[in-house]
């Protein structure tokens, strides 16, 4: 090929010296749809995130500097995660009909993504999707449809798998720091409310909005009414205290001068809601 | 330290022009990726956010993250002394009391020094979340720039309604009426004067235009400007810049029957 080879720094899974080459290609993101980069080696499906440096850094290697300063990181990933949304337009439900049944050639054939075919060389692919699918027809010619109670059992499994191991990762627990002075139920919650929001990270909308709905968090919200919590899932992210409080106290501190232009922009203001009911605050 | 040469300086002039209006103190963030700015105006119904990209300045140097507080009049003041051809530099230590501005003219090899002092501001940032918008409209913005102005004879506030066809600023005041519709088009030759629509739904928003006019001060930084729209969130007007944008995002009226 003429394309050039382009070195790149990247930690990956472990893989036997005789592996065949990992396939790079482009597939929707689970939740947001967007086009987003995979890798697909040995039959298992590898998500890949990238620590962009935007061009300004570079990486020492042995005497020579790379200029591409990024690092890559490729982590398994579930492929159920990548099914559902596929098989979900793919049955084509209506308010009649519960959708097509589907042999696996034809769930992974997209105009849009040519790249979706890989998926269907994954190692066990009728054993995954029948995790979540009806499945019909002879082992010879088996087709699928994405079966809504089945899809729902499954995410509910992957959210106790993470509440089983939640004390196990450093990272999780030090996310609901905040729970330590609060009751033993709340911190319990907490762990799930966490694990829910890791998984519905891979969801789109409207199978996050379902599952969210078969969790309730009774402890917490009456914690989150009494005082505001950190919102824990938005890493680094944080909603503010009391809005308004910050406000009162900011006006006592200065009166900032303003000028002609600026006291008529505040008479025209009347009428609208503060910028920051729509957006919220984070701590820089 | 902070070290950030402008080719042209009437870039950095424009720019404050923008934005002093509407936000009297303001901390400049400076981080490798550039210079941002983030600050409501003082009634906490607008939002301007502002970027500057590192590769519009060269050489770009800033080794550690720094919040430098200006008062924005000051600023704008001694950018006054700055020539439009002006090579301008700014210059600021970690845990600087003073930010350093130095403008340069190649022509007649003048070179003016100026140090602006800095303030603590508690700044508090909100955090913008990605919104697919019902409408998105791409227009001349000195068209947007009239309009505003001449619909701010008639009334306080201006209805905004995007439709398919195209996209119509209607005024009603004790004088009378008064309504600007821009019809979708692809004039090919004069691409800077197309009004393009990307609509998911209609909208129809009330927007105060005392803030819109406001807005339309960042008029010389772009000869384009998009408008981004939906129903019970902000508006969001984007003038977007070789290396950065300004953005402007305003709460919709509420209440008010037309």
């Amino acid at each position: 090929m003429s394309v050039e080879m382009q070195q790149r720094i990247c930690i990956g899974p472990k893989v036997s010296q005789n592996s065949e080459n990992p396939i790079s290609i482009l597939l929707p993101n689970p939740s947001s749809g967007l086009p987003s980069r995979y890798i697909i080696q040995e039959g298992r499906l590898f998500e890949m995130q990238v620590v962009d440096t935007e061009g300004l850094r570079s990486w020492f290697v042995g005497d020579t500097v790379q200029s591409d300063g990024s690092l890559y990181i490729t982590t398994p990933i579930d492929p159920v995660f990548m099914f559902i949304p596929i098989l979900d337009i793919m049955r084509q439900k209506t308010i009649d009909s519960e959708g097509r049944f589907l042999t696996i050639d034809t769930i992974f054939e997209s105009d849009q993504y040519t790249s979706l075919r890989h998926l269907s060389q994954l190692h066990k692919i009728e054993l995954s999707l029948a995790l979540v699918c009806e499945v019909r027809g002879s082992s010879i010619m088996k087709t699928f449809r994405l079966d809504d109670d089945k899809t729902m059992k499954w995410l509910k499994q992957k959210v106790e798998l993470i509440v089983n191991k939640f004390e196990s990762v450093p990272a999780l627990v030090e996310s609901i720091a905040y729970t330590e002075s609060l009751p033993e139920v709340c911190r319990k919650e907490a762990i799930v409310q966490s694990a829910l929001r890791l998984v519905s990270a891979y969801l789109s909308d409207s199978w996050d909005a379902k599952l969210a709905a078969e969790y309730q968090f009774p402890e917490l919200d009456k914690m989150q009414s009494r005082t505001q919590l950190l919102s824990i899932s938005d890493f680094g992210k944080r909603s503010g205290m009391d809005l308004d409080e910050d406000f009162k106290a900011d006006k006592e501190i200065k009166k900032p001068k303003m000028s002609v232009g600026q006291k008529k922009l505040a008479k025209a203001s009347a009428g609208m809601k503060p910028i920051s009911s729509f957006f919220a605050k984070k701590t820089a | 330290m902070l070290e950030a040469r402008l080719q042209t300086g009437a870039l950095l002039k424009k720019i404050l022009e923008a934005v002093k209006e509407l936000v009297t103190d303001a901390n400049f963030d400076c981080s490798d990726n550039g210079i941002a700015l983030q600050a409501m105006d003082n009634s906490h119904v607008a939002l301007v956010a502002l970027l500057l990209r590192h590769d519009g300045f060269e050489p770009y140097r800033c080794d550690r993250s720094l919040a430098l507080g200006v008062n924005l009049v000051s600023l704008s003041k001694i950018l006054r002394c700055a020539g439009n051809d002006d090579i301008i530099t700014l210059k600021a230590d970690d845990n600087a009391d003073v930010l350093s501005l130095t403008f340069e003219n190649t022509d007649n090899d003048r070179i003016s020094e100026y140090e602006l002092k800095l303030m603590d501001i508690d700044s508090e940032h909100l955090g913008i979340p990605e919104t697919s918008y019902d409408a998105v409209v791409q227009m001349s913005s000195s068209e947007l720039l009239r309009i505003c102005r001449d619909l701010q004879s008639i009334s306080d506030s201006v209805l905004i309604d995007v439709t398919k066809e195209g996209i119509k600023f209607a005024a009603k005041g004790e004088l009378g009426t008064g309504s600007v519709t821009l019809k979708q088009s692809a004039s090919v030759d004069k691409e800077d004067e197309a009004t393009l629509i990307e609509l998911q739904q209609n909208v129809s928003l009330n927007f105060s235009l005392k803030y819109l006019v406001n807005f339309t001060k960042a008029t010389p930084l772009s000869s384009r400007v998009s408008l981004s729209i939906s129903s019970e969130v902000p508006l969001l007007v984007e003038y977007k810049m070789e290396a950065g944008y300004i953005r402007y995002y305003l709460a919709p009226k509420i209440g008010e029957d037309n």
